[in-house]
Formats: structure tokens, C-alpha cells, sequence
């Protein structure tokens, strides 16, 4: 007696679970491998009439069931948890364990159109305190296969590591590159306003958009502050947006570009100016196999502004036109590539160089910053990972910090 | 004022566009629930995971959440990602199909 090789529409009825896969190098790339697997049972079945035959007998059934329409409401906790520990014998400041951070997302899907998605950041400082606030709170309306619209506060789609690798479940290292953080930074986090954005195929590739009109970034101690502010202080909206390419789907550039107008700190007294602020940017990834490549760049400028340095002054400054510039390059390798082993396929090395260098008015100069990272991630589940990463720092005007970075975070 | 006229004009060309390009595509769209009892539609759906997931993060199992749950995830990614439409339903069909339901 011999057993009957399954048909792929029996395959393809039985829930998929990538551990059955694990023979293929315990690694989520393995789910390619899955996939074609699939597609070739199905080129095989359709050559043989099988699938033929099953749709002939749907059909004759009344099998195809009526589009529906889906009116339901439906909500999705997710998010991360994530624990930090840092050492450094260098700069003075030791050992200790960082603020430990939730970080929910909601998810609210009302039919097949609308989604909201609002995202908290909770957090406890270096003196006890909790830490709240709103990363993002947006409405998507999903018009057709290539538009949604987007309305409210929203992750800058400038450049790439902001909108799809700043999360820490999905960062290779425990750390932003130098340059794409908060404060001081030169990568826009948040916007507050409207976006559109949608991908489409053109050809064997597909290509993406994004183009938002917001209130705008406003100017603070260390520059500008590019982040959604619930109000607009100048009554000049930011523009800008990105659009990138993907000839494959491992591979993907892009290119950015942004345009504001942002008024002076005031002062205690004396009138403050407004200055043209304007950014471009070019990334690229390349996801093949085990390997996670990837690089981005940001050139902004500020023109001349007539502004406080703090809100305290008494009067407002002349500040000079300050140009910023801002990079990465990180390539990362898991090592299911080079071991089936269970536990050594898990790690995955990664190398970051990032640097931000800032030129003209040098109070903002403060931020510059060149730095080498060099980590390790295990990953113990797709969105569950152990981070260790060894930092070396160089400050133009600052002793050099080594610093030992350490990081558990849970995705779920 | 230049640029206050530029952000008025970009308001209004998102706006004016996205209710032109709604009540063009609303009658006609094809957004509705991904039928799962496609194989053709899950093989897709599959490959189409294994693509695009992983461009930016591992592949999470798809029996980690019920279809339901895919279904408004598998809208999230869409947007953040800006997936096509039609592979992003791809998508959803398969992980719906392998879910923990």
C-alpha cells in the first residue's frame, strides 16, 4: 500500500508553522524556500489538470463564494517591551540599568478601508518618574490598491530608518545611529498633518511613495526639533516625502526631500525671524539571503534666523546658516547562512558606522558625533531578541566614550 | 507666504485627490475580505510573505495570531510598507490560512 502524495490544495489547507521548517537553516528565510515549494507543487498539479478539475467542479457547485464586504471592527494590541543595561569605564558614567520601556501599539480596523493605529511610548527616567507620550496616532483610509490616506500624527516617511527599523524588535543594535535620534538629530522622527502613500508594480519591480503636508518642525536649543508638533507656530506648513524602487524585492533605494519654514525661538524681548529649512536624503537596502545591508544619508540646512538660543534670553540672536549632514552604512549576516546548528543559526553579527557633522552656527555643533558599532543579536523567536553591542564614540570637542550596550526586547 | 501657498496647495491636491480617487474606485474596489479558500490566492500570498516581510524584519510565524488579528496586522504592514494592494490581500490570505484559528 502506498500513501497518496498530498495535492498542493491539501498542502495548502494545513497550517504552516515555520518550526516544521527548521530543517531549512531555523531562519525565516526559510520561508522562501517554503513559498516556492508551494508554487512549484502548484505549477506541477496545474500541468497535471488537478487544479483544473477542482475549479470545473467549484464552479459547477456554485463553490465561488460572493465578495463580501466587511463592516466588523476589529482591535490588535502589539508593540515591544524592552529592558537596557549599559557600561562604560570611559565616560565617567559606569554601570546601569535604563529606563525600562513599553511600548503598545493599537490597532483598530473598521471593515476592509480604515484603520487606526495609535502608538504609546511609557517609559521610566533616570529618576523614577514615568515617562509618557504619543509617538503616533493616525487614521488610514485604504482608497484603492495603490493610494491610502493618512491624517493625523505619523512617522516621518523621511529616509528609511525612521518609518521601518527605528522599533526595537527589529534594529539589529540597541542603539540609533548617531544622528537619526530625538535630540539633536537630523533625521525627522514625526509629522502631525496629512500623508499619502501607497505601492504600485511597474514592471517586474514595485515602486513606493509617500508625501505628506504637516505643521512642521519648530527650532529649539540644539537645532531644529523635527517632530509633530499639535500646532503650528508660524502658519507655514512642511512639506516633503519619499519615493523609492525595488527592481527586486531584495533591494531597495531611495530618496527623500522635505521643506519648511520654521520661526525663531522668541525671547524674552525683540522680534524673531523665520528661515527656509530644507533636507534631502538618499538609502538603499539589500535583504538577499542572510545578509541585511543597508545605508542612509540626510543633508539639511537652516537659513539664517534671528532667534533666542533659549527661551530665557533676553534678546534674540543672530544665528548663522547651518548645514547638517548625517549617515549610516550597517551590514548584518545571520548565521543560518554558514549553520544548521539551532543555536548558532540564531546569532546574527551586525557593524554600523554613523556619523553626523554640523557646520555653521556652533552652538549646534554639540551633536557631532562619529561612532562604530559593533553588536550581536540572538534571536529567540522572530520578534523576541538579546542584543550585546560595543560602542566606540568620537566627539570633536569631547574625550572619546567606549560604552557596552545590553538589550532584551520582547515583541509581540 | 511662499511657502504657506505651497502648503495650501499640497493640502488641497492630497485632499481633492483623495476624494476623487474614493468615489472613483469605492463602487469598484476590490477591497474585500481575501477569500482564503484560494490556493492560487495563498501560494501568492506565501511567496509574497516570504518577499516582502523580511525586507525589513523576521518573518513572524503565522500561527502566532488568529486570522482576525492578520487581517487588521496584515493592514498595518501594508500601509508602513506601502505594499500593493492586491499583494498585501495575497498576504493576509495566506497568513490568515496558516493562522492559530
Amino acid at each position: 500500500m502506498t500513501l497518496a502524495t498530498p495535492t498542493f490544495a491539501q498542502t495548502i489547507a494545513t497550517p504552516v508553522k515555520l518550526e516544521d521548517h527548521s530543517e531549512r537553516g531555523v531562519t525565516m528565510k526559510g520561508a522562501s524556500a517554503l513559498a516556492s515549494d508551494l508554487l512549484t507543487r502548484r505549477d506541477s498539479e496545474q500541468a497535471q489538470g488537478d487544479l483544473a478539475g477542482a475549479s470545473s467542479t467549484d464552479a459547477e457547485n456554485g463553490a465561488a463564494p460572493p465578495a463580501q464586504t466587511n463592516d466588523r471592527i476589529e482591535v490588535v494590541l502589539t508593540g515591544a517591551v524592552v529592558a537596557d543595561a549599559s557600561y562604560s569605564g570611559s565616560d565617567g558614567t559606569g554601570s546601569y540599568f535604563g529606563g525600562a520601556q513599553f511600548l503598545p501599539i493599537l490597532l483598530v480596523g473598521y471593515g476592509d478601508q480604515l484603520l487606526v493605529e495609535t502608538h504609546m511610548e511609557i517609559t521610566t527616567d533616570s529618576d523614577g518618574e514615568t515617562e509618557t507620550s504619543l509617538e503616533y496616532a493616525q487614521v488610514n483610509y485604504l482608497v484603492n490598491d495603490w493610494l491610502t490616506v493618512v491624517a493625523g500624527k505619523f512617522l516621518s516617511p523621511i529616509g528609511q530608518y525612521q518609518q521601518a527599523l527605528h522599533a526595537p524588535w527589529i534594529n539589529k543594535l540597541p542603539t540609533a545611529p548617531a544622528g537619526f535620534t530625538e535630540e539633536g538629530g537630523a533625521s525627522p522622527m514625526t509629522e502631525t498633518g496629512l500623508m499619502v502613500r501607497g505601492g504600485f508594480k511597474i514592471g517586474a519591480g514595485t515602486a513606493t511613495y509617500a508625501a505628506f503636508v504637516g505643521n512642521g518642525p519648530r527650532l529649539g536649543e540644539l537645532g531644529p526639533m523635527l517632530e509633530g508638533f499639535g500646532g503650528d507656530d508660524n502658519r507655514n506648513k512642511a512639506i516633503g516625502g519619499r519615493v523609492s524602487y525595488l527592481p527586486t524585492p531584495d533591494f531597495e533605494i531611495g530618496l527623500s526631500a522635505m521643506r519648511a519654514r520654521i520661526l525663531g525661538m522668541p525671547a524674552m524681548a525683540g522680534d524673531v525671524s523665520q528661515a527656509t529649512y530644507s533636507l534631502v536624503g538618499a538609502d538603499f537596502a539589500y535583504t538577499g539571503g542572510y545578509w541585511d545591508i543597508r545605508g542612509e544619508y540626510l543633508r539639511s540646512r537652516l537659513g539664517e534666523i534671528n532667534s533666542a538660543k533659549e527661551p530665557t534670553d533676553p534678546m534674540p540672536t543672530t544665528i548663522p546658516r547651518t548645514k547638517w549632514e548625517a549617515w549610516y552604512g550597517q551590514v548584518a549576516y545571520r548565521l543560518a547562512g554558514i549553520s544548521s546548528n539551532k543555536v548558532i543559526a540564531n546569532f546574527e553579527p551586525a557593524i554600523r558606522y554613523s556619523r553626523i557633522s554640523v557646520s555653521g552656527y556652533s552652538e549646534f555643533a554639540d551633536v557631532q558625533e562619529q561612532r562604530w558599532s559593533f553588536g550581536i543579536a540572538y534571536w529567540m523567536k522572530p520578534a523576541v531578541v538579546a542584543k550585546v553591542a560595543y560602542e566606540i564614540a568620537d566627539f570633536p570637542s569631547a574625550p572619546s566614550a567606549k560604552r557596552l550596550n545590553l538589550q532584551l526586547t520582547f515583541g509581540f | 507666504m511662499k511657502m504657506r501657498m505651497i502648503g495650501l496647495a499640497v493640502s488641497a491636491l492630497i485632499l481633492g485627490g483623495a476624494v476623487a480617487f474614493s468615489s472613483a474606485t469605492l463602487a469598484q474596489s476590490d477591497d474585500q475580505t481575501p477569500q482564503s479558500s484560494d490556493p492560487m490566492q495563498i501560494a501568492r500570498g506565501a511567496k509574497a510573505w516570504s518577499e516582502y516581510c523580511g525586507r525589513c524584519h523576521n518573518i513572524r510565524d503565522p500561527s502566532e495570531r488568529s486570522g482576525r488579528s492578520w487581517s487588521v496586522v496584515s493592514k498595518h504592514m501594508r500601509v508602513r510598507a506601502n505594499i500593493p494592494g492586491a499583494t498585501a490581500k495575497d498576504i493576509e490570505a495566506f497568513l490568515k490560512s496558516s493562522s492559530n484559528d
